[in-house]
């Protein structure tokens, strides 16, 4: 019999679905892959995964009861890492996660353990980081714009950081590289998921570029000259991160005495 | 004066005050006001000297009474100055806040008029923002000595830390160098805060939370290290007194960066000692974190930290017999002494070694950095650093590889 491979369309339900599919089935899939991803070749058979929610609930339930619920936030972490055959160890750790119970993860020397933990670790930490790197402009009727270009798809985690800080105005953020956004509406206290190609700029308001003036100048005064050292800014803020801060790192040296 | 040109001047002044964090207080903010705080602090940039950007740091004036000799902003030199309206700080706060640039506002200020007024103004921004403006992010407010302390209470109820700079290590050197301070005038307000924290906990438990917080994320203060001669030991143990007597969330201590060519302090062209400032932060945290006293890390006969090695290391070092120690049944508190071993790494080998025995290998793969750790440990029984179990020897390894890794806190003279 033929080796299978699952073929998911990218979304978590899917995966879920997947990872339902093989435990049910009692079967070791070669791999679990996203749609967008797969290749057709000859060696192993694609079984096509219809993504269904009541599985996924039924295997989130069992997750959380067989395992723990910290168990099903590392999965979610995991997968929003979008890294190179996640899903193979998001599996094989849930298979040693159902035998084991909710130790499995005090199993920090197995490989599959370590590295879900380790992409829910990159997840959250790039999500915290956002948390502070983010920058909203003012548009034009009130509304604050953000963009991002994030290595892992983080915007549902930034989600509940913002709305509970910012819930008095309005505000969308776009992650670029994904081309979605997410809008709230403070008037409703409600946010909605969208899609948003990449090219899209909004109008800002008048009084923008003097705040983000205002902002570059105490940037730029901040920095102690006996002290300065780029080298341990761009660790702890590195350069891919610039692209949309409104400060300009290294501005300190060119500020006027 | 326009208000770029006041930001200017007043954050510039601002900036030798280190304090940055932002964490410590949760749970301000409602569905309906303008922000909150986080229990764990977020930095929102890096300025070009590497250091946290979290808060808008600034002076709320720099006009000046007192003329200290180690202040950038004392009263007898020729700079630039400039006073904030309450609430033109209150506006530039919440443009700044609301695009997500800062977690809140850290305020301080000369001593302008008095120290009665200058507290007012203080307040009086406070009040501002969190009564006109609705805002409920990070702030963190200057207690001014000297001020009336109803005044400084008020502005408790508002604020989330406050801090008293206690400036210089000894009674001593404040005399030298700041003739208008006095070391009980800014102690007495400290120890006062100290004091309403404890009993506003207290009261909120009897009444069920009913009042109002008072300082909930705690007061700080800062020291200059190396503008008078205290050894590190006295300011070890003046900072591990601060912690014990004045329930102090934080001590800061920032390298004397010279400001002025008086005869009293280190020379212009002196560099700042931002080495000595780095081993005293590694001091206070293993005061902190890792159950160390003061009196273990330096003594009558040693005065000053090890310049070359970090303070535990130089601790293990000096304790040698204590070590090596085996992994796989040394209890929490003695691997987080360890060199190389924070409470992470030791968290995770008391939980691991629950599952099976652990060897060098298991530790690598769970990420546990094994560099400093290998000469003090064996896993297993195996002890596995390529060099003999011998103090000097040791150190010297010890030394080369700290040379290299500290190269990133190094000052770059490049002018």
């Amino acid at each position: 019999m033929k080796k299978e491979v699952f073929v998911y369309d990218g979304s978590y339900q899917g995966l879920l679905t997947a990872l339902y599919t093989a435990f049910k089935r009692k079967i070791i899939p070669v791999k679990i892959i996203k749609a967008a991803d797969f290749r057709e070749d000859l060696f192993y058979k694609k079984t096509i995964i219809e993504s269904s929610e009541a599985k996924a609930d039924l295997i989130t339930k069992k997750i959380r009861e067989n395992i723990s619920a910290n168990s099903l936030k590392n999965v979610f972490a995991a997968y929003l890492s979008e890294l190179e055959a996640i899903e193979d160890h998001i599996f094989r750790y849930l298979f040693l996660g159902f035998k084991e119970g909710e130790k499995i993860d005090e199993f920090l020397s197995t490989t599959a353990v370590i590295k879900v933990q380790e992409a829910a670790k990159k997840v959250r930490r790039e999500s915290h980081r956002f948390k502070g790197l983010l920058r909203f402009q003012k548009t034009q009727g009130n509304k604050y714009y953000g963009a991002i270009e994030p290595d892992h798809d983080i915007l549902i985690l930034l989600l509940p950081h913002f709305k509970a800080r910012f819930s008095i105005q309005d505000w969308l953020i776009h992650d670029k590289k994904r081309e979605k956004a997410v809008i709230y509406s403070a008037a409703a206290k409600e946010w909605l998921l969208i899609e948003l190609e990449a090219e899209f700029e909004p109008q800002f308001a008048a009084d923008e570029a003097e705040v983000q003036d205002l902002w570059q100048s105490f940037f730029a005064a901040l920095s102690i000259e006996n002290r300065y050292n780029p080298k341990l800014q761009s660790q702890f803020m590195p350069k891919k991160y610039w692209e949309y801060l409104i400060e300009e790192p290294g501005s300190s040296r060119k500020r006027k005495k | 004066m326009e208000i770029k040109e006041k930001l200017d001047i007043l954050s510039d002044a601002a900036k030798y005050d280190v304090s940055c964090s932002s964490s410590g207080s949760s749970n301000r903010g409602g569905k309906n006001s303008l922000g909150n705080t986080k229990a764990s602090g977020i930095c929102h940039s890096w300025s070009d000297d590497g250091r946290c950007i979290s808060l808008l740091k600034i002076l709320f004036s720099n006009y000046c009474i007192y003329d200290c000799q180690y202040c950038a902003n004392r009263a007898s030199v020729d700079r630039k100055r400039a006073s904030f309206t309450p609430r033109e700080v209150a506006e530039l706060t919440v443009d700044f806040y609301k695009r997500n640039y800062i977690e809140g506002l850290f305020l301080s200020s000369a001593v302008t008029k008095s120290p009665d007024w200058t507290m007012e103004q203080l307040l009086e921004t406070a009040s501002l923002l969190r009564n006109k403006y609705n805002y409920q992010g990070y702030l963190h407010l200057k207690a001014i000595p000297g001020a009336d302390f109803k005044l400084i209470y008020q502005a408790g109820l508002l604020a989330d830390r406050m801090s008293v700079n206690i400036e210089l290590p000894s009674e001593k050197s404040l005399k030298k160098l700041a003739p208008q301070k006095e070391k009980a005038a800014i102690l007495k307000p400290m120890q006062s805060i100290g004091t309403e924290i404890e009993n506003n906990l207290i009261e909120r438990k009897k009444y069920k939370k009913q009042k109002e917080k008072f300082v909930p994320a705690g007061h700080s203060t800062q020291l200059i290290v190396g503008a008078s001669p205290e050894s590190d030991r006295s300011i070890i143990n003046l900072a591990a007194g601060l912690y014990n007597n004045f329930n102090l969330k934080r001590v800061y201590y920032s390298a004397y960066l010279p400001v002025s060519d008086s005869s009293l302090l280190p020379a212009l062209n002196s560099s700042p000692p931002l080495k000595r400032e780095h081993r005293l932060y590694q001091a206070d945290w293993l005061l902190r974190f890792y159950g160390f006293q003061a009196d273990e890390l330096l003594s009558q006969e040693r005065e000053n930290l090890d310049l070359k090695v970090d303070p535990k290391a130089d601790w293990a070092l000096n304790n040698l017999d204590k070590f090596p120690v085996e992994v796989n049944t040394a209890d929490y508190q003695m691997l987080l002494r360890v060199p190389g071993i924070g409470p992470r790494s030791a968290a995770k080998i008391v939980k691991a070694r629950k599952e099976k025995k652990l060897n060098h290998y298991n530790l690598k793969k769970m990420r546990i950095v094994l560099k400093r750790a290998n000469y003090f440990i064996t896993c297993a029984g195996k002890y596995a650093a390529a060099v003999p179990f011998d103090s000097e020897i040791i150190y010297q390894r010890l030394v080369e590889k700290e040379a290299k890794q500290l190269s990133l806190f190094s000052q770059k003279q490049n002018k």
